[in-house]
């Protein structure tokens, strides 16, 4: 008796889980659904004092984690490239001439990080767990899957109709809320929970398919294509 | 006459001995000359006009260097006229690529031009390379290439055909190193890279990549000399490196905190450096020199930061309204050290206003109290296209 009640408990935890696994894949695919491709992202951070600076990159995106993220403006980064293979990312430096190592967390620019800007999946590095629902909307528990991740775990809300992300929380290890990321189409607003009115805004342009060579995506290329 | 470029550690002054290319090899591209490197520079300039994307991106930038005497120290026997005491430079450094929509060929060049009110106008080709992929597995490179090998942020135990870093500037902020001529294939090999390199004067040269579990793996070798480097990342924000080659290791981290600010620890041993021994008859030398010729080869002798065998590194960075960044290197033998602020201002989006400022501190007898200069101060602009 006792564990056929459990079994009757068990069945839909499993969908549960399932589902999640279900929704963020979709996710994923209406983020971008294209298994090789190019993108143009322009970045811009604003202070509470009104200060804004503007950076351009062009990432290049093959499978569903590996990109080259290519510095196009300010010409002070004009050059650069960064390479990252799931939670590895290299960052070349003309002036440096080889790949440099980085961890996730050293910035681009503004609220952004650099996997902020190379990451365009969420399934590669977090694990869903609880699903709720809210308003026309999935609320999915994610956690990541590897402690390098920069953030330990993300609570994303994505609209139950379309599959797209409208919102998600960024948590640190310490149960911290660090960003706040609004999601529009091919929009991202990025919020520093920790400093109010710092904000990054990321705008992608110029989405097409290309075929980009293996070649691009190893480190000792980097910079050199 | 002993000028500030002399005794103040620069990349400017080529690389030699330990961790960077060997002054034969190095000597040996100095002048541009009808080689490899200006046939090249042609082909690539012929071929930029059948390129898609064409690149063009660089800098020029102008400062002064202020470098009063210091004439405590032994080398200058309180002749502090002999030491420069204002140096005016400008420089401008320009990057050309041009490539096919279809990426099966490359051509870069790093052009650069000096003016200096001390040492006289230069230019020179640092990098001029044309780059083929045959095979989606091969690149085959010819020409003038920069390789930095190894993953030490001040020094580079197996970049045996790198340019030697200068550890108080390490990031070579004013893009002046210069390349080797050769002809290099990569192959990559279910991701392992293997890269092969003929130099000029017949010397051979290779390395072996692979990224093994998250560790960055790479084998160094050239003729009689070996080396590894390693690199991770552990969790989001600390990364670990270590090198090591004949008499040479490094070991080292950064740590990235979450306010944005960077550090970088290391510790180096060098082999080659003078032993306590070596010094002191170094002292003594420098002590019984009665003739301006014997102070001018004591003078020559005398290179900071390899004086000794270990010494320590630290940098901190961050950046905000205004970047900073601080450097300190430490002699571990007699706790001398160097320490190296920097401070600037994006003033546009392409033009950055900067603040340099190197101080020097030990005890009679140490290493850094021999150093010709009491600081030095550099201010300047740099406007970026």
């Amino acid at each position: 008796m006792i564990r056929n009640v459990l079994f009757a408990l068990l069945i839909p935890l499993t969908l549960r889980a399932e589902d999640a696994a279900n929704v963020l894949a979709r996710t994923d695919q209406s983020r971008n659904s294209m298994s090789s491709f190019a993108v143009d992202v322009e970045l811009t951070s604003t202070t509470p004092d009104g200060r804004h600076e503007t950076s351009k990159f062009r990432v290049y995106g093959k499978g569903s984690d590996r990109s080259v993220v290519e510095f196009i403006a300010p010409q002070t980064e004009k050059g650069k490239v960064l390479l990252m293979l799931r939670d590895a990312m290299w960052i070349y430096m003309p002036s440096a001439s080889r790949p440099i190592r980085i961890s996730p967390l050293q910035r681009l620019m503004g609220q952004a990080s650099n996997g902020d800007v190379a990451r365009t999946n969420f399934t590669v590095d977090y694990q869903p767990g609880a699903i709720a629902e809210e308003a026309g909307a999935w609320i999915l528990e994610l956690k990541a899957k590897d402690p390098a991740v920069a953030y330990n775990r993300v609570r994303l809300w994505v609209d139950k109709k379309s599959f797209e992300p409208r919102r998600a929380d960024f948590y640190v290890v310490s149960g911290k809320l660090i960003k706040r990321a609004t999601y529009d189409t091919d929009r991202v607003e990025i919020d520093d929970a920790l400093r109010p009115g710092h904000r990054t805004v990321m705008r992608y342009t110029n989405r097409v398919a290309r075929e980009n060579p293996e070649r691009m995506f190893t480190k000792d290329a980097l910079g050199k294509w | 006459m002993v000028s500030a470029a002399h005794i103040i550690p620069s990349v400017s002054e080529g690389p030699g001995g330990a961790g960077g290319a060997p002054r034969r090899l190095m000597r040996a591209t100095r002048p541009p000359g009808p080689s490899l490197t200006l046939g090249v520079t042609l082909l690539a300039l012929a071929l930029s006009a059948r390129a898609d994307t064409f690149k063009l991106f660089g800098s020029a930038g102008a400062e002064s260097q202020l470098t009063p005497a210091n004439p405590a120290s032994p080398l200058l026997r309180g002749n502090s006229g002999a030491v420069a005491y204002q140096t005016n430079s400008a420089d401008a450094v320009a990057f050309i690529e041009a490539s096919p929509e279809s990426r099966k060929w490359k051509i870069h060049l790093k052009l650069r031009a000096d003016a200096n009110d001390r040492t006289g106008d230069s230019a020179s080709v640092g990098e001029a390379f044309v780059q083929f992929a045959p095979a989606p597995w091969l690149d085959i490179t010819a020409g003038r290439v920069i390789e930095e090998w190894g993953t030490g942020y001040a020094w580079n135990p197996t970049a045996f055909i790198s340019p030697r870093k200068n550890p108080s500037d390490p990031g070579d902020r004013r893009s002046a190193y210069r390349g080797l001529d050769m002809i290099r294939a990569d192959i990559f090999v279910r991701g392992t890279n293997v890269s092969l390199y003929a130099l000029e004067g017949g010397t051979y040269a290779a390395r072996i990549y692979r990224l093994v579990a998250g560790t960055d793996i790479s084998l160094h070798l050239m003729r009689e000399r070996q080396g590894i480097s390693l690199s991770r990342v552990f969790g989001d924000a600390l990364e670990l490196h270590g090198e090591a080659s004949q008499r040479h290791a490094l070991a080292g981290g950064q740590y990235t905190f979450r306010n944005n600010v960077n550090v970088v620890v290391e510790v180096y041993h060098g082999g080659d450096g003078l032993s306590a021994a070596a010094w002191r008859d170094f002292r003594l030398r420098v002590g019984d020199a009665r003739d301006s010729s014997a102070v001018l080869a004591a003078n020559r002798e005398y290179v900071p930061l390899r004086m000794g065998r270990n010494y320590a590194f630290a940098r901190v960075y961050r950046t905000g309204f205004i970047d900073g960044e601080l450097i300190a290197v430490a002699s571990v033998r007699d706790g001398s050290a160097l320490a190296r602020l920097t401070l600037s201002r994006k003033l546009r989006p392409n033009l950055n206003a900067y603040v340099i400022d190197t101080e020097f501190a030990g005890r009679r007898d140490s290493e850094m109290s021999y150093i010709q200069v009491r600081r030095v101060t550099t201010a300047g602009v740099r406007l970026y296209f």
